[in-house]
């Protein structure tokens, strides 16, 4: 029997419990700014600053109360140790060691950090606001406004309540603290297996909705959990499970076979009708059930033109792919690792676009697999491609330096800054969001200007314009690309800008931009492709 | 620099490049390469970096890597 309703039950309870004392808490901070006032209901800032230990000493019901929070986790243990009791494992690990009673009281000391940070932040918030509000000459009606705003937020403001926050912490903690000690105790008994559990409600995600009642090896939960889906929360995946608010759990299983990936992983690509048969790289495929590697086929055929798949055929293929998150090629070994299906979102919540991963390896590949250069690419050696890069660049307003390789005549062009504005613009629009920590979720670190690209194949169409730029458009305006030490490397300017307009070119809309930007270096790349048909 | 001198610096942060130039100031060396293309991501990791008071382990890239 899965303990999943009664973990579901403790993280409401804790939610109810801590949003009552913070209501609590409000009233009494309120209660006592109404009685220093004076007879006008304005606050001197002398006596604002006096409120302070008051509000501090408030503060404490909300630490006392998260301390019971905390100390109720032994009831999580004694449900698992419970279950965990019924497992075919030997007896010494059905009950508690002294190592794992320290376990627990760090795992409950980490907890409570989360509380307490929180309830450090919004002491200083709230002493900033009482005063600042004093120097003002505030009425006690509008300060009583900004407190409630800002501690159980029944009054609008900027950004979240400190209820909005702690109750979140409250609900995540329990089941936080669940996974932790489940993964703990499970490595304790050599136990390497886990079955994803719980209920599907209407707002579940499609993820959890995608895993729950799979068992997967340790190991495949953790290659699993590095792709992207809506609301994911990064961290470990028997800490984070499905992300925020998520309300499955993992239980350690003993001799049942793993689940494959579900297959409705595997997203239909579209493919459009084509003269020419579809390439078939699927078998390069170090791993992935049949319908994967069908998948694989369609997602990079969907990538390609008639010319490209012709190109493709002819050419020597990689020595093996791989369909692993991480996107790369290495010439020497002739590897490709790209994700199936690859989508690029600025954040977890955005939907995302296409990515042409797949495609964009394989570029790398072709380029190096028909240079005549030993260990290096085409595109990196070629005079015409390199000074084509160099004639785009010069379309823009910037500075030309004297190229001191002696490669390019005409010297070497610095985009100017002022320029990047207008670049962003076509491929991306711009909103401002949070950043959370890692650690703990629930916690605000920081603002930033995050990115929506415009369109399938923009991140590609960045990583060019990163490319021009070395590195400074990626890092100035939030937007795709690689490290300025990247750009550094021999090549890779070159080497980048092929293998992304190689991913572009059965993009129209993508495409169009490409030349846009860069019509010179598109040229000689179609140039090369002609010559790559008719080897 | 104290943790809430940290914190403080990150709310003024807004581009990459303005973690990536606190992360310098704070660790005393670049923010190392992560292979990471989103410059979104980057700073999700940079900031938290610099929240934990953490450096980043970075990875070091063979000659024939191409991303």
């Amino acid at each position: 029997m899965s303990r999943n309703p009664f973990l579901e039950r403790l993280a409401d309870q804790h939610e109810a419990q801590i949003r009552s004392t913070l209501n609590n808490l409000e009233a009494d901070i309120i209660s006592q700014i109404g009685k220093v006032t004076d007879d006008s209901g304005v606050l001197t800032t002398k006596i604002s600053i006096e409120l302070r230990n008051d509000i501090k000493r408030y503060m404490e019901q909300y630490r006392i109360q998260a301390d019971t929070l905390v100390r109720d986790y032994d009831q999580i243990v004694n449900s698992f140790m419970e279950e965990f009791g019924e497992l075919n494992i030997p007896d010494k690990f059905k009950s508690l060691t002294e190592a794992d009673l320290i376990t627990i009281n760090q795992l409950k000391f980490q907890s409570f950090s989360g509380f307490e940070e929180i309830a450090n932040r919004y002491l200083t918030e709230i002493n900033a606001n009482v005063y600042q509000n004093a120097i003002a000459g505030k009425p006690f009606n509008e300060m009583v406004k900004d407190i409630r705003g800002l501690i159980t937020g029944d009054v609008d403001r900027r950004g979240r309540s400190m209820s909005g926050y702690a109750s979140q912490i409250a609900h995540d903690s329990v089941m936080q603290f669940d996974g932790q000690f489940t993964v703990y105790k499970a490595k304790e008994a050599g136990l390497d297996k886990y079955k994803y559990t719980g209920t599907l409600v209407r707002d579940s995600r499609d993820h959890c909705r995608l895993h729950i009642g799979k068992t997967y090896t340790e190991e495949r939960i953790r290659e699993i959990w590095q792709g992207s889906w809506a609301g994911k929360s990064e961290g470990d995946p028997f800490i984070v499970r499905g992300g925020y608010r998520c309300r499955h759990t993992w239980i350690p299983i003993v001799e049942v076979e793993e689940d494959e990936i579900p297959e409705e992983i595997i997203e239909p690509t579209s493919t459009s009708r084509s003269n020419v048969k579809d390439v078939v790289i699927s078998s390069l495929l170090n791993r992935g059930s049949k319908k994967t590697r069908q998948a694989y086929d369609d997602d990079f055929n969907s990538q390609l033109t008639d010319q490209q798949k012709t190109i493709v055929d002819k050419l020597e293929k990689p020595k093996v792919i791989k369909n692993n998150q991480k996107g790369f090629y290495l010439a020497g070994s002739k590897t490709i690792s790209a994700q199936l299906n690859a989508i690029s979102r600025s954040t977890e919540r955005s939907k995302g676009v296409k990515s042409y991963v797949i495609s964009h390896e394989y570029g790398h590949h072709i380029d190096y697999v028909t240079s005549k250069t030993v260990n290096k690419a085409w595109s990196e050696t070629n005079d015409d491609f390199f000074n084509a890069i160099e004639k785009d660049k010069r379309k823009f307003k910037g500075v030309t330096r004297p190229d001191l390789t002696g490669r390019s005549k005409e010297g070497y062009h610095v985009i100017d800054t002022e320029e990047y504005q207008g670049l962003f613009d076509k491929l991306a629009s711009r909103e401002k969001i949070e950043i959370f920590s890692k650690n703990n979720p629930n916690l605000r670190i920081g603002f930033v200007n995050s990115t929506e690209l415009k369109g399938d194949g923009y991140s590609n169409l960045s990583d060019i314009v990163d490319a021009m730029t070395k590195g400074r458009f990626r890092k100035k305006m939030n937007m795709w690309g690689h490290t300025e030490s990247y750009w550094g490397k021999r090549g890779s300017v070159e080497k980048e800008i092929f293998a992304n307009l190689f991913s572009l070119q059965n993009n129209p809309k993508a495409y169009a931009i490409a030349k846009e930007i860069i019509p010179n270096t598109v040229k000689e790349f179609e140039k090369r492709m002609k010559i790559l048909e008719n080897l | 620099m104290t943790k809430k001198e940290r914190q403080e610096k990150l709310l003024e942060c807004e581009t990459l490049e303005d973690f990536n130039n606190l992360y310098l100031l704070i660790f005393k060396e670049e923010v190392p390469e992560t292979t990471i293309l989103n410059a979104m991501e980057e700073i999700d990791v940079v900031a938290n970096a610099i929240y934990d008071n953490k450096k980043i382990k970075g990875v070091i890239l063979p000659n024939d890597y191409n991303i």
